[in-house]
């Protein structure tokens, strides 16, 4: 398990800037719940801002898991997009490793990498191997799936009924891959919306909680 | 013919480049597209441009991709003005509530304002709404999930993690 700052380096940022904002915020907040002490503000207000410190802290945090699995998800996408123009070079009867070649002028520059060691692979190693190697650098395991679809192909010089079975494999995959995108971007804008129900439970607590302290005033009579 | 067919803005690069030759007015419009559907479009014209052969069959699974990308495109589109619409009358809803309470329950209002805990807490309700309407509209007109992973193309190089 990779430890924070392993995390954020392989996110291409910088651990001493990302740990001085939250250091800054952490200060500026705390401050904020001091002075508020003193200034013998609403308990509520303190509760807020402690809540807020809280909260800032573990979103703050938790963000790099996200970061480094959008960005996985973006490669497995990258990938989705770029095999299609293989497959469709395949089609146009290239052959694999043309292909692959060929493709990579599209990638970006770490899907260009993993393309370049594949084919130097290749080179060295015929057997089923390579593909499997590539297949693994992905987080979705339905890659290798399509990654001994195009072996078969290599395998058997570029059949009928290899390119048609290996169409076929990532399509399906191609589908099922969109299918879920869209899924997600469709649960996202219910997210949203679901959000604005917090807002409105917001201010009903509020509410509520004016009309307890009017209560509370007057059963105590002032 | 397919002139007719293009937005205002393309009409208007495409008049700007009436001179050059139609490879070349292709290779132009590469920045207006910034896909990469179209790099390899130009790909596939350069592929028939050099070998010849059927124009309609090498560029078939690349018209179906085409009409794919601009079905998912419509789709988000529909359904991105739906949420919109939603979006709004449920704020609207909740906004209304506090209208109510400043102008039809004045009385109950005029007490209320006077704590302590409730100007602060309408407060950090109006910075929840800002926030929520900033991420609300960031993904309604986010339409990077075409080809996302270009956003990154300048990205440094690094590691295999």
């Amino acid at each position: 398990m990779k430890n924070l700052r392993q995390k954020i380096e392989s996110l291409s940022l910088n651990f001493a800037k990302e740990m001085s904002i939250l250091a800054v915020v952490n200060v500026l907040l705390i401050a904020a719940l001091i002075a508020m002490f003193f200034i013998n503000l609403s308990i509520l207000v303190i509760i807020g801002i402690a809540i807020t410190i809280v909260a800032f802290n573990l979103f703050y945090l938790n963000r790099y898991n996200t970061m480094i699995l959008n960005k996985e998800k973006k490669l497995d996408n990258e990938f989705i997009e770029i095999f299609s123009y293989l497959r469709i070079y395949l089609y146009n009867e290239e052959t694999v490793y043309s292909a692959l070649k060929n493709i990579s002028e599209f990638a970006s520059p770490k899907m260009k990498d993993r393309i370049e060691q594949l084919l130097s692979d290749i080179d060295e190693d015929k057997t089923v191997q390579p593909f499997i190697t590539f297949a693994r650098l992905f987080q979705n395991k339905v890659i290798e799936e399509v990654m001994i679809a195009l072996y078969e192909m290599v395998n058997s010089g570029n059949k009928d009924i290899y390119l048609n079975q290996f169409i076929k494999v990532f399509e399906d995959f191609k589908t099922r891959s969109e299918d879920e995108n869209e899924e997600k971007r469709y649960r996202k804008f219910d997210t949203l919306n679901m959000l604005s129900v917090v807002g409105s439970g917001y201010i009903m607590v509020i509410l509520a909680l004016c009309i307890v302290t009017l209560l509370g005033e007057a059963t105590n009579g002032f | 013919m397919i002139k007719e067919s293009f937005s205002g803005e393309l009409k208007k690069e495409v008049d700007s480049i009436e001179h050059l030759d139609i490879i070349e007015k292709l290779e132009y419009l590469r920045d207006y597209f910034n896909s990469s559907l179209y790099d390899f479009f130009l790909k596939i014209i350069n592929q028939y441009e050099y070998n010849g052969g059927d124009i309609i069959g090498i560029s078939q699974l690349l018209i179906f991709d085409s009409r794919n990308v601009e079905t998912s495109l419509d789709n988000f589109l529909s359904v991105s003005k739906r949420k919109l619409v939603e979006f709004m009358i449920l704020w609207g809803i909740t906004m209304g509530i506090l209208l109510i309470l400043q102008f039809a329950l004045s009385m109950f209002y005029e007490t209320i304002v006077e704590m302590s805990f409730y100007t602060p807490s309408i407060f950090v309700f109006f910075i929840m709404f800002l926030i929520f309407l900033y991420f609300f509209l960031k993904h309604n007109f986010n339409l990077n999930f075409i080809n996302e992973w270009r956003e990154k193309e300048n990205e440094k190089p690094q590691a295999e993690n």
